[in-house]
């Protein structure tokens, strides 16, 4: 037997599904996994599902990010002081060493741009443009200090997501579906629906698998047209012969693993195997016309179009079917006040009464169908808002905004493993700076993870030479929030 | 002679007088006090002293140097006797000060008084050596060296409960190597500080955290062999009954419970405790106390009830109380068989381990076609019987035929029946399920007779029962059986006023 040969048995050795099934005793995730790729059998251990280290109290996570930074000022934090310092200079001692993404100079304070009740049994101040929420805001646990390290929307909503605000670590979804695996083989793990009219500023890498492999990306689904781009046969091509030649491309792709044994052609050969299952499963499942008249008045919904609304009913049809990461993006809340579209009395009412009624029905909806207290529902954006007046043209305006502001914010979370109807953290009398209860991004991702069954300082991935994690040396579950 | 029998006198009557408590105050007078100070110093000149004695005895036995040394081991006993008598006054009056421990203190005083009698019987026959000629006759020779050898024995225990008393009990075991420590029957050293407890889930509060604080903290001086200020601590009936100032704690308000500002008054204060001079509470010891006490001062509330707060938990992280076993989780389970695992996963459901470590598993039904056929599922179901926590059967083809063989899966926690043609036949079979708490039917073809049979569940804290046929009556009837239950038949929003701010 020459060297080569040699070596090549032994690596063989590692990787068949007897060898595989026979080391993996301690690892039953590895089983189910193989068990799970049915089609795709020896998928290897970057593959297979770490497992949660504790019961786990959700085993689905939808995410509803409201791109652009909602203000708190006009939906959570209750303000009324700041109401009676509306018009006056901001003083200087607020501004000090503070840095701003366009306020110059010395703004003016502006009053809170709602009207406050409190709402359930547990009184949370809710606005009145959230009126359907505040019907749910019992099952709700708001964090009122939450704090992040970024005021620009890209670095932000990077470091919300992949915990780092620079390119290249995995998103949360990915780590969620590498730490858990799949619930239903016939649909991605990770699933992204966008809405708002923008893609988020930090593009698909907010929702990419880093480092980690492919196959945990997040998969991007559409309600308008297409559910996923490139998935439907070409005309003349039936189901029987596309399985034929995916049969023979992942032939010669598992010739070509065994040869150089690189897990990206494992993840290839995974993702061919999964677009054929797509495209039955996808359509079935984004298919929301089926959804009885009470439930599309219940969310409000707008088939055919691409709407925050319809994403939400997704959502809800997505984590029914077994998808463990749904991530709901909504851009447009990105108020300064500098048009129209982007002003406080402007875009962002309409962004309120395009999100409040899906949002309160979805949480209800979940609940009917025992699933909240299984799924994790986060809602938030990347950052706050000042409670200065932004002007950034300083001429007269009648739109009023508010700039970016990372020191405080709010984001509130509900459903499996947390406490509804409380508020952890509080702000001082002008929603400036956290008084008490501060939470940053790293806290949040822990948190999540926590609820998920993970110690989120134990799911790591080995990458040039070190283990990375989401919360990377940071994060403190918040156990204020846990039920 | 007569002289210094005077001399003796004054002195033993000095000493007697000093042991008077103040009158009318029943405390110790300062000056007493102030000589019981100097216990620690003067302990250490006998201790010294009299092992050096039977050190040079030891040595006088060799042929060589036979009674070399005798003038100084007479010397030495003699300064021996005197010091020791010193160290025992000086250690009653500060015995006075109290916050010692009963029983060690009684043992330390035992043995002291022992060194001063055998040294003093040894001292004498070393001056007068035919003085046990008169009565002993055999024994004359062996008397003093056994008075010696008692008093050394003496000296070492008189020493070994001193350090006791002062730096606490673990204080000489503390950095014993772990396979002495096994052999002298002590825990090992990672397990100092940690609570061993045989049952956690079954421990209160009161018992696991609160009494050991108390009972290392304040009985020796509130308990059963002493009650200053009429105090017991010992006891949940004694502290509920309080003592002259009445009760030490006020239940949900530790601000206001006399325990607690003792606890933090400045050490300055008279009224701080514990006293000065006595082992005193850590910051973890006193955090626990207050949060107890504000979280209702329960004696009744079992560990795994509890809710800590972020501090309280961090502290009894340390104290390895981490994770408390209830339910499934407290049963010795056999981990499952992974052969078994695949044979299950091989009939399209996907198979989980529920945590690391842990023998339970989760089950889904991944294809709604899959779950139809019962017979070939239970089969594959039964080998890992024991291992199913959750299960879910939810949107599947799932029937009465296959909930008959749920009943069989002791362990299951979470069961989803949801959109599934399961009946009041099926549910027939579930009431058994001991460790049930979750069930979903929601979408089923359930009424209330079905759910007669669920009223025996002992665990079950929700139930979904939207779109099913059972009536308010029904749900009426469930929940007086189980008041606890979360009964959920389905929510939809109410219509509110839009907001009309945009418009």
């Amino acid at each position: 037997m020459n060297l080569a040969k040699e070596a090549r048995d032994a690596y063989l050795g590692h990787v068949t599904r007897r060898h595989f099934l026979k080391s993996a005793g301690a690892g039953l995730g590895a089983l189910a996994f193989a068990s799970l790729g049915a089609g795709s059998a020896g998928l290897p251990d970057a593959h297979s599902p770490r497992g949660p280290h504790f019961a786990p109290r959700a085993r689905r996570v939808i995410f509803l990010h409201m791109a652009g930074g909602p203000s708190p000022l006009e939906l959570f934090d209750y303000k009324p002081e700041l109401a009676r310092l509306h018009g006056q200079d901001c003083p200087e001692s607020l501004l000090e060493g503070k840095r701003f993404a366009f306020i110059r100079g010395i703004p003016k304070m502006l009053g809170p741009q709602a009207a406050f009740q409190q709402h359930g049994e547990s009184g949370a101040w809710i606005s009145n443009h959230m009126p359907h929420l505040g019907q749910v805001a019992d099952k709700i646990a708001f964090l009122k200090a939450m704090h992040t390290d970024e005021f620009n929307h890209a670095p932000a909503q990077l470091l919300v997501h992949s915990g780092s605000p620079r390119l290249g670590r995995p998103s949360m979804g990915s780590w969620v579906t590498y730490g858990l695996g799949t619930e239903n083989e016939n649909l991605p793990a990770f699933v992204v629906l966008l809405s708002g009219g923008a893609a988020p500023d930090a593009g698909a890498s907010v929702y990419g698998s880093g480092f980690l492999p492919t196959v945990y990306q997040g998969v991007q689904c559409r309600t308008k047209g297409d559910p996923v781009l490139f998935l439907g046969d070409p005309d003349g091509v039936p189901r029987s012969l596309r399985r034929r030649s995916i049969d023979a491309i992942n032939a010669i792709n598992r010739q070509q693993h065994e040869e150089v044994g690189d897990p990206e052609i494992l993840t290839r050969i995974a993702q061919y195997e999964m677009a054929f299952r797509m495209q039955t499963s996808v359509p079935d499942a984004m298919e929301i016309r089926r959804e009885p008249a009470y439930i599309h008045e219940m969310y409000g919904t707008e088939p055919g179009e691409t709407a925050f609304s319809n994403n939400c009913l997704l959502a809800r049809r997505l984590v029914e079917r077994g998808v463990r990461f749904v991530q709901l993006f909504h851009w447009g809340w990105d108020s300064h006040g500098a048009g129209e579209s982007e002003a406080l009395n402007g875009g962002f009412l309409e962004r309120c009464q395009e999100t409040d009624r899906p949002v309160a029905a979805l949480l209800n909806d979940l609940e009917q169908r025992g699933l909240l207290e299984e799924t994790l529902v986060i809602w938030g954006g990347e950052f706050g808002r000042t409670p200065m007046l932004e002007n950034r043209s300083g001429s007269d305006n009648p739109f009023v905004g508010r700039d970016h502001h990372s020191d405080v914010y709010t984001m509130w979370m509900a459903g499996g493993g947390i406490k509804g109807g409380i508020t952890h953290g509080e702000t001082d009398e002008i929603g400036y700076s956290a008084v008490s209860g501060r939470v940053h991004v790293h806290d949040l991702q822990a948190t999540i993870l926590h609820v998920l069954g993970f110690d989120h300082e134990r799911l790591t991935y080995p990458f040039q030479g070190r283990d990375f994690r989401l919360t990377d040396v940071h994060g403190q579950v918040v156990r204020e929030v846990l039920a | 002679m007569k002289q210094s029998l005077f001399w003796l006198g004054v002195g033993l009557a000095f000493v007697v007088l000093m042991l008077v408590m103040v009158p009318g105050s029943g405390r110790p007078s300062d000056f007493s006090l102030f000589l019981g100070r100097f216990h620690p110093l003067v302990v250490h000149l006998p201790i010294g002293i009299l092992v050096v004695a039977v050190l040079l005895e030891a040595l006088s036995r060799m042929p060589s140097l036979r009674g070399r040394y005798d003038t100084g081991i007479l010397a030495l006993l003699y300064i021996g006797v005197w010091s020791s008598i010193l160290a025992v006054a000086a250690g009653l009056y500060l015995a006075q000060g109290g916050g010692y421990a009963a029983g060690q203190l009684a043992w330390h005083k035992r043995m002291g008084v022992l060194v001063v009698l055998f040294a003093s019987l040894a001292y004498l026959y070393k001056v007068w050596p035919g003085l046990s000629e008169r009565w002993l006759r055999h024994w004359e020779r062996r008397v003093y060296g056994i008075a010696l050898g008692v008093m050394l024995l003496a000296v070492t225990l008189t020493g070994h409960f001193g350090g006791v008393l002062t730096h606490g009990p673990d204080y000489l075991s503390r950095y014993l190597p772990d396979g002495l420590r096994q052999m002298a029957g002590l825990p090992k050293k990672a397990d100092i500080g940690r609570l061993q407890l045989e049952n956690p889930a079954e421990t209160t509060v009161y018992a696991a955290l609160i009494a050991p604080i108390l009972q290392s903290r304040c009985t020796a001086c509130h308990g059963p062999d002493a009650q200053r200020g009429g105090l017991r601590l010992d006891t949940p009936d004694f502290i509920t009954e309080g003592g002259d100032d009445g009760p030490p704690i006020v239940a949900g308000e530790a601000h206001e419970s006399a325990l607690i500002h003792r606890i933090w008054l400045p050490v300055s204060s008279d009224k701080k405790m514990p006293p000065l001079e006595s082992p005193q509470l850590s910051i973890a010891e006193a955090e626990l106390l207050r949060w107890w006490i504000d979280a209702g001062a329960s004696f009744e509330e079992l560990l795994p009830e509890v809710e800590w707060s972020p501090v309280t938990q961090t502290i009894v992280d340390h104290m390895g109380l981490g994770e408390i076993r209830t339910g499934i989780f407290a049963l010795d389970t056999v981990p499952p068989d992974s052969m078994d695992i695949v044979q299950l996963a091989g009939l399209g459901l996907a198979v989980t381990p529920l945590a690391e470590n842990e023998p339970y598993l989760q089950v889904r039904c991944v294809h709604p076609e899959t779950c139809t056929d019962a017979g070939g599922l239970q089969e594959a179901l039964r080998p890992l019987a024991r291992n199913i926590a959750w299960l879910d059967l939810g949107r599947s083809g799932a029937g009465d035929d296959l909930v008959e063989g749920i009943a069989d899966l002791p362990h299951v926690t979470r069961l989803h029946l949801q959109q599934t043609l399961v009946t009041d036949a099926g549910l027939a079979d579930l009431g058994d399920l001991e460790f049930l708490e979750y069930l979903n039917l929601y979408g089923t073809a359930v009424t209330d007779s079905g759910l007669i049979h669920l009223e025996t569940l002992p665990a079950l804290r929700s139930i979904y029962l939207w779109q099913t046929g059972v009536t308010d009556e029904g749900v009426r009837r469930l929940q007086t059986a189980i008041p606890d239950l979360y009964i959920n038949t389905g929510l939809s929003l109410t219509p509110v006023e839009p907001d009309t701010t945009g418009s």
